[in-house]
């Protein structure tokens, strides 16, 4: 986002009736304010998932409702099939005393079965609670203790070892469902474990005993009942449990479809974790909705390859997918011959020009529009096909800033992606690009029927029928006040009526002089490197900015041994003075376009990466910039000294569990 | 527990070198046994005489009750022994490939095996083995250009393929790293846990025989020197001595 727009002057708006409407519950003064199209958007009449579940399984039973590779080849699943385990996986867990309002948590990979305990849960009149399944059990604790869950779905023997390790603190916990029992033979034994298959088989025969609990079950829920908690970013402490209703999953996957209409045709791919609000707004909100099929992967090592054999239409991930698929393509560039490389260069070119023109909203000359097929067919459709992107026809992403660079990329490729502002307490997504208004710099316009508006210390709110019910574990939470959402994230509106997120308002940083700094602008300016992984600009009420920065490992270590650095592993090769040479050069790329009082003035390396298992990060890779600054204390007080080095005691936590202390000595570089 | 394999006094010699000297060793149905010693006491030599690569030059192999001592290595797979290598053998050829070759074995020769039939039935087979042994990602991979640990995990695949009732696995987890030996242990676990296989374990690693084995052999220059639990072995100052020296 470009700093002029942050002080831009406001254009002041003739406003339709309808936000004028919604803007007198504004709870405070206003100052700005952007808003959808003034489109009706209706729930079906069946207004829960399980309904339109019970409605496809009728219509569409043959159809193909979800995909799933097992043993090398796609095992479809139809509306009737998805329903009938639904069916026997939620009277299953009727069967064995799961109440109405009974809360359970799912940890696992993209699976049909994550699914079904999902819905299972909810026609079971429960709630599901789906977390990240890389969460370390102390991690998980937090949150099912806080989400009040009595069970827990695991998916294999990994989840399960971590439930095992806590249930003593866990005394009210009724069962753990267990899917994939690979290796776990030796666990049969214990009472508190039962088979998916198991829950499952009690289900049929429950069935038979009450052939029309089900239906009943799925006839009592209204769109008002809550469907699931999921969890909040969690970047200030441990993720809140956001109650979300029927009404609002379904609300947000419908107006989504009048901006980007989806249909049975097309292909949908589930892998990235469930846990993730626009996980389940994909496959659920809109899944469900709009009746397309959705397609799991074999193995997490074959996501790509299984993407590229479905060859989904659309797509919404977060910036680091998008960069992995860029750096395949990088990749696969690189490895080709000369002429191709050429041709694919110069398309690129073309591609560029092309993107540049319409970010700006010009008109774009005859010669591009005519030379756009000719790249694709020449160099872009091979390369789209390999990483499986040549269908796409609406790719989107969201949950950080996407590097602009990876941004144009795609689209001079032709990839349709755009960019979304959400967040899960607004189930999914709030504003999204519509297709020729793309700005790189934006999120774009709300959904229909969404208004957003921004406060006078610059916080985004927004109402909308898709805004929780709240907080569970914090009822008390002021995050909604007069059905008005409060974000905590700092924005603006834009000349287009587009919205513009900066930052976290919390995070947002204020230097002695009162210049307000935005890190996270600064930090995607320095992450636009391919040496530096993550960056964290540093401070409140200093003087000067200064940043400590991660390397990244793969690209820095090549680099290094391209200019025959030798280095032992990651500490080693963080602390050499000649990558504290290239980040210097990084560094001062960035100030150059800064204006003074925002350049980066010293900064460090850390001796180790910012890493979710030491809740430095949330697990979409967000910084917990509190905790950052709480623990490297010592290093950001040497930043803001004289000092050339600092020698700081710092903990590693290994994949398998154990810790380690080491002593590092990290310089501080000053940049002129 | 019923005897199912048997060596009886195995005498084995290279020209002049005595590899075995009268060794005597005898499996039970559903047994994990491991066999250990130090470099050159004779184990893999034990386990050739087995599977049928060597024969001893005095001695008898008996196997289900039958004297086996002269059978070819085939017929010995196809009743139901299996084996593996401290380094894997694979063949030019994918994972698939070198996996359902090992149909040939056991369900009757080459015709079958290339029939439409026999190609399905394989790789149906093959396809859970895969599942078993997690080797979905490497499916249509060049088996030689594969790391050892995965060579390892194809080969066992092959053995698995004939279903044999005994399985000899020399060093599986020779030269892996530890997620990998772990993953191999736990395979040889539910082996024999689960799918009742007889095992016998080839092994250096003492922690993991200690592990997982229910009886410990151990060869010394080709003479068997203790035999027992993994507890009372360990313990044995004749094995301390073989392997730490006087």
């Amino acid at each position: 986002m470009s700093l002029e727009a942050v002080t831009a002057k406001k254009v002041s708006k003739e406003l339709p009736e309808w936000v004028k409407e919604a803007l007198k519950s504004a709870p405070e003064e206003i100052i700005d304010v952007c808003y959808g199209e003034d489109v009706k958007v209706e729930l079906p009449a069946e207004d829960t998932f399980l309904k339109l579940l019970v409605k496809f399984a009728k219509t569409r039973g043959d159809e193909t409702a979800l995909r799933e590779k097992e043993y090398g080849i796609w095992q479809r699943i139809s509306w009737r099939d998805y329903l009938e385990n639904v069916k026997s996986f939620a009277l299953g867990l009727t069967a064995l005393g799961f109440e109405k309002d009974d809360k359970i948590t799912l940890i696992g990979d993209n699976r049909p079965e994550w699914l079904y305990t999902y819905l299972g849960a909810e026609a079971a009149l429960g709630i599901p609670f789906g977390v990240y399944q890389d969460n370390l059990p102390e991690q998980l604790l937090p949150l099912i203790t806080n989400s009040k869950s009595r069970w827990v779905y695991c998916e294999d023997q990994e989840q399960t070892d971590k439930i095992l390790s806590i249930i003593k603190e866990l005394p009210e916990l009724e069962k753990v469902i267990v899917e994939d029992w690979t290796g776990m033979w030796r666990y049969r034994e214990n009472p508190m474990i039962i088979s998916f298959r198991e829950v499952q088989e009690l289900g049929r025969k429950l069935a038979q005993k009450e052939p029309n609990l089900f239906e009943e079950n799925v006839n009592r829920q209204t769109r008002n009942d809550l469907a699931c908690f999921v969890t909040s970013s969690g970047t200030t402490g441990t993720p809140k449990c956001v109650m979300l209703s029927f009404e609002n999953m379904m609300y947000m996957g419908l107006a989504m479809q009048k901006v980007v209409p989806m249909g049975p045709d097309d292909r949908y791919f589930s892998f990235l974790p469930f846990a993730w609000i626009g996980e389940q707004m994909m496959s659920l909100s809109c899944g469900l909705t709009a009746g397309f099929t959705v397609n799991f992967y074999e193995e997490p090592e074959t996501v790509w390859r299984d993407f590229r054999e479905v060859g989904p239409t659309i797509m919404f991930g977060p910036p680091r997918i998008w960069r992995d698929i860029v750096a395949q393509i990088q990749v696969k560039i690189a490895d080709s011959g000369w002429l191709r490389r050429k041709v694919f260069d110069l398309a690129l070119k073309a591609g560029y020009a092309r993107v540049e023109l319409e970010f700006k909203g010009m008109k774009i000359p005859f010669w591009l529009k005519l030379v756009k097929p000719l790249c694709y067919v020449l160099a872009f459709r091979s390369v789209l096909d390999k990483v499986g992107l040549r269908r796409m026809r609406h790719a989107y992403t969201g949950g950080a800033q996407v590097s602009i660079d990876d941004f144009k990329f795609l689209r001079s490729m032709g990839v349709n992606i755009k960019q979304i502002y959400g967040q899960s307490e607004i189930s999914g997504i709030s504003c999204l690009h519509r297709d020729g208004e793309v700005d790189p710099w934006t999120a774009g316009k709300p959904l229909p029927g969404t208004v957003i508006a921004i406060t006078k210390t610059g916080e985004i709110i927004s109402k909308s029928p898709a805004v929780m019910k709240g907080y569970y574990d914090r009822p008390s939470s002021k995050a909604i006040v007069n059905d008005w959402l409060y974000s905590e994230d700092f924005g603006m509106v834009d000349a287009k009526g587009h919205l513009i997120c900066v930052d976290r308002m919390a995070d947002i940083i204020v230097l002695q002089d009162g210049t307000r700094v935005p890190p996270q602008h600064l930090e995607n300016r320095l992450k636009f490197s391919p040496y530096v992984r993550e960056a964290m600009v540093l401070d409140h009420g200093k003087p000067y900015v200064t940043a400590i920065l991660n390397i990244h490992p793969e690209n820095t270590g090549k680099w290094a041994e391209d200019h025959n650095i030798p280095y032992t592993g990651y500490v080693d090769l963080s602390q050499k003075p000649e990558v504290y040479d290239l980040m210097e050069k990084v560094v001062k790329d960035v100030n150059r376009d800064l204006p003074d009082s925002m350049k980066i003035r010293k900064f460090t390396i850390l001796y180790k990466e910012f890493h979710a298992d030491d809740d430095e990060m949330t697990r979409t890779r967000k910084l917990r910039r509190p905790l950052i600054r709480q623990r490297y204390k010592e290093v950001i007080d040497a930043l803001y000294s004289d000092a050339n080095e600092i020698s700081f005691l710092g903990e590693v936590k290994y994949e398998d569990g154990r810790r380690d202390m080491v002593r590092v000595k990290m310089q501080i570089r000053k940049v002129e | 527990m019923s005897v199912i394999l048997e060596a009886k006094d195995v005498h084995v010699r290279f020209g002049g070198v005595i590899a075995l000297r009268g060794v005597s060793l005898d499996l039970k149905k559903g047994e994990l046994l491991a066999l250990v010693g130090p470099n050159g006491s004779g184990k893999t030599t034990l386990l050739n005489c087995i599977c049928g690569f060597y024969r001893p030059q005095r001695g008898t192999i008996t196997y289900k009750g039958m004297d086996i001592t002269k059978t070819p290595v085939h017929k010995r797979a196809q009743m139901g022994i299996g084996r593996t290598f401290q380094t894997p053998y694979v063949f030019p050829g994918t994972v698939l490939d070198n996996i359902m070759a090992g149909y040939m074995t056991k369900h009757g020769g080459i015709l079958k095996s290339l029939s439409f039939k026999g190609i399905t039935e394989a790789r149906e087979y093959a396809e859970k083995l895969i599942d078993f042994v997690e080797l979905e990602p490497y499916r249509t991979a060049h088996a030689e250009g594969l790391a050892m640990g995965l060579r390892k995990k194809v080969e066992l695949a092959r053995v698995l393929m004939w279903d044999p009732d005994v399985l000899l696995l020399d060093e599986p987890t020779s030269g892996l790293s530890i997620d990998e030996k772990r993953d191999m242990a736990r395979f040889v676990l539910e082996l024999n846990e689960v799918l009742g296989k007889t095992v016998l374990l080839v092994e250096h690693d003492m922690s993991l025989v200690h592990d997982v084995a229910h009886r410990v052999v151990v060869l010394d220059t080709g003479v068997k020197i203790a035999e027992g639990s993994p507890e009372e072995v360990v313990k044995n100052p004749a094995v301390i001595k073989a392997y730490l020296g006087e």
